[in-house]
């Protein structure tokens, strides 16, 4: 074993035995000497299952229920035996299989952390030094001397992951964590295991949640009736997963499984001259292309690993997309719909924003606290922005060449001077900024905060939050058309898009859009708004004279050629 | 051992007197033994207070200890099969905590003997042997007993049986002499009746064990410790799935 792999499976078979008469008491067992038919059989549970997961590695396994997930991660934490194979791991591992379960309910939360670190290997010394730490990491503070009997299973599991997390082991083995607690404590969850994963350790990870495995994994695999499927990088194992659901759904009638995320499209942006509607699938690592006038797929144009966002240079008619897990941005020519050139850029790239006066483009990242910097006539990397932290959302002002971006890590909306690269202010706003878009009438900027379910207005000439406008659930995406001064938000947790008049600050009305809306992009030309979904893999057109919506194109319809 | 000590604490972390009512039971025992044998014995036994108080002291350990380590592991099903622990430290940690239960019984035992006006001789050194001795022998048996029970589950009641024919069946309440000449070999052959012994020798009547007594009880201890943990390892490959 090299030195670089954490975990090293090697021909590993397991079987269990399945009874056809379960014989527990002695009494069976001798009543039944006489009967010497089996009452057993050795059912296989795993076969053939080989592969290396490498230090610093995020590493996925999905299947179907009784595709052997959970033996697999037994197998891996040591409690249970292969009938043939080899596993061998390096460093300290510690497994998170059925939250819990090693806790005493009559214990205080205060005891079961010093009973579980002992179990983890801990000294009593050692562990009582951390209780502070973990309980403020679980959130429990008031709950400390509480009997865990009367705790919440999210707060069990809240528990039992904070004290995995302050063992600090090098492998962490995770059945089906991030599924329990709220969803504050998943983003907490998901921001601790990237600095854990930044710190070389090993992460194996089973959940249901296949988004969760593109967006955390590197690498996964995928178990079907006991053997390895396929092997790979994260979205590609999981599109091979969704292939064979789907023909699973079509021959076997009597199982139904919904299938979302095919094309998972996350990003959508229009150009309005052309009348073009581009779509960033993030699952089936393309780009969509949709004539606005006909409202059907002409192109799917193949980029690199999970595209994110998208934006449109309308003075040049290029596409731009940014790959999170490829950590590069696609080039995609507006005339020929064809890809031009991959620009490498830093690590998770997330928003683009085009000054188009003087074609820069500026990106940012989810996992690197830098903006990049890019010369649009050259494709290259010219100068990066150092940021407070990782930053999301990302606008540009063309008058005044500054960069407004979100850091939903402290709340706050940075102010950047592109002519100098500098940071020259900094908003406070809502829980979680995303989503920021200009209106350039009346000189403001509205952040969604998706925490706070409001959206903040902040007038950029002050930088200063004017208004606070309560919104939907979960608020991401957010375009303004200039023609009309009408701002629209998607509210990505309610199936709703909010209405906002531009000039009053006021929600108008909600449109119900049947999906949970992400990306929002608009033709203030022809005065169409385009909210893409990733549940159901459609785009939703809203007419934005009436604010009905008139139509939704299905990703999956078959592309007409042109 | 850490889980041991802490799974002892938090046993009766939450009830005060819970570790005097485990008390309880072998005091009302020793009492009515004491009244009902005392008429018959009186005379015959020295110190027979004492001579009862050790016998029932040193039966109860193995007797809760194998209890309590049989369990041990159908109790920890949840831990076992959620989090990688060698499954040995569970039943050790059942036995272990019994053994803690001895060992303050042992100090009561020798408040006792002052109020008998005892005062051990040099021979007592024999008594810590005589404790490892029976912890070990405890071990072996809970090994071997842990694991069947997770497949066997009618054990329980069947080890219940045994040991109340074995309270019986050895010296605890009176001595071998009770027993008829002819299966008095076979009386003495159970590893408790020269524990028993040995062990009144050293604290009570000072007196220095037989040679042959002695390699016979730490071989038989011995082979019940390998056939005990054999038979556990055995077991144990499955013990997860079976849970």
């Amino acid at each position: 074993m090299t030195s670089d792999i954490a975990i090293d499976v090697q021909n590993v078979y397991k079987n269990f035995r399945i009874y056809h008469e379960k014989r527990n008491s002695i009494y069976d067992q001798i009543s039944s000497t006489f009967n010497r038919k089996k009452h057993f059989e050795d059912f296989p549970i795993l076969q053939d299952i080989s592969f290396q997961v490498k230090k610093g590695e995020m590493f996925g396994i999905i299947g179907l229920n009784g595709s052997g997930k959970t033996t697999l991660l037994r197998l891996l934490a040591g409690i249970m035996k292969p009938n043939s194979g080899k596993i061998e791991t390096t460093g300290k591992m510690v497994p998170l299989i059925a939250l819990g379960t090693g806790f005493s309910p009559e214990l205080t939360a205060r005891d079961n952390i010093i009973l579980n670190g002992m179990i983890l290997g801990f000294t009593k010394k050692d562990i009582i030094g951390k209780i502070d730490a973990i309980i403020e990491f679980a959130e429990l503070e008031k709950f400390v001397d509480t009997k865990l009997k009367n705790f919440s299973t999210g707060m069990h599991a809240r528990l039992a992951f904070s004290i995995a997390m302050q063992v600090d082991p090098d492998i962490l083995i995770v059945d089906e964590v991030l599924s329990v607690g709220d969803v504050p404590f998943q983003e907490k969850s998901f921001n601790a295991f990237m600095s854990f994963k930044k710190r070389g350790k090993t992460i194996v990870f089973v959940t249901h949640g296949l988004n969760q495995i593109t967006r955390l994994c590197d690498r996964a695999i995928f178990l079907h009736n006991g053997r390895i499927h396929s092997t790979g990088k994260s979205n590609e194992v999981v599109n091979s997963f969704y292939r064979v659901v789907e023909n699973k759904t079509q021959t076997d009638t009597g199982e139904i499984i919904s299938i979302s995320r095919r094309y998972g499209p996350q990003g959508i942006s229009v150009n309005s001259l052309e009348n073009m509607i581009y779509v960033s699938n993030l699952s089936a690592d393309s780009v969509s292309v949709i004539d606005g006038e006909t409202r059907k797929v002409i192109k799917n144009i193949p980029v690199s690993a999970s595209p994110r966002d998208l934006v449109v240079n309308e003075k040049t008619n290029l596409i731009y997309v940014a790959n999170r897990d490829a950590n590069s941005l696609s080039v995609i020519d507006g005339k020929s719909h064809e890809l031009v050139s991959t620009i490498t850029v830093g690590e998770k790239p997330r928003g683009i924003a085009i000054n188009e006066n003087l074609n820069l483009i500026y990106v940012s990242h989810r996992d690197s606290n830098r903006i990049f910097v890019i010369d649009g006539n050259k494709n290259k990397v010219v100068n990066t922005i150092s940021l407070p932290g990782s930053s999301l959302g990302l606008v540009i002002d063309d008058r005044t060449n500054q960069i407004f971006t979100t850091i939903p890590s402290s709340n706050s909306v940075v102010v950047i001077d592109g002519n100098h690269n500098k940071i020259i202010g900094h908003i406070i706003v809502s829980e979680f900024p995303i989503g920021m878009v200009i209106d350039k009438i009346n000189d403001l900027l509205y952040v969604t905060n998706r925490d706070s379910d409001s959206v903040d207005v902040i007038d950029i000439k002050t930088i200063k939050v004017v208004q606070h406008i309560q919104v939907q659930n979960d608020p991401f995406g957010i375009v303004l058309n200039l023609k009309t001064g009408t701002i629209y938000v998607n509210n990505s947790g309610s199936n709703t898009v909010s209405i906002i008049d531009g000039s009053t600050q006021k929600v108008l009305s909600s449109i119900n859009v049947g999906n949970l809306p992400l990306g929002i992009s608009c033709n203030p030309r022809t005065n169409m708004i385009y909210t893409v979904s990733d549940s159901d893999d459609s785009i939703t057109i809203i007419n934005g004279k009436d604010h009905k919506v008139i139509s939704t194109i299905n990703l999956h319809a078959d592309i007409t050629p042109t | 051992m850490t889980l041991a000590v802490s799974d002892l604490k938090l046993r009766y972390r939450n009830s005060v007197f819970g570790f005097f009512w485990s008390f309880l039971e072998p005091l009302l025992m020793l009492t009515i033994l004491y009244f009902v044998f005392t008429e018959i014995f009186h005379g015959t036994i020295q110190y027979y207070p004492l001579y009862l108080l050790m016998g029932l002291i040193m039966w109860n350990m193995f007797a809760r200890g194998t209890s309590m380590g049989m369990e041990s592991i159908l109790t920890k099903s949840g831990l076992i099969t959620s989090t990688y622990l060698p499954r040995e430290v569970v039943v050790f940690s059942g036995v272990l905590t019994s053994f803690f239960m001895m060992v303050f019984e042992l100090i009561i035992f020798s408040i006792f003997m002052g109020v008998f006006g005892l005062l051990p001789s040099v021979t007592i050194i024999l008594l810590p042997v005589m404790v490892v001795i029976l912890f070990v022998l405890t071990l072996g048996f809970s090994f071997a007993l842990s694991s069947l029970l997770v497949y066997y589950r009618d054990l329980r009641s069947i080890w219940g049986v045994i040991l109340q024919v074995a309270f019986f069946a050895a010296t605890i309440i009176y001595q071998i002499t009770i027993f008829p000449e002819k299966i008095r070999y076979f009386i003495s052959l159970n590893p408790i009746v020269p524990l028993l012994d040995i062990s009144r020798n050293v604290t009570i009547y000072n007196k220095w064990p037989n040679g042959g007594d002695l390699a016979y009880l730490i071989s038989i201890t011995f082979a019940a410790l390998c056939v005990g943990y054999a038979i556990f390892k055995i077991l144990d490959r499955r013990i997860v799935e079976e849970l």
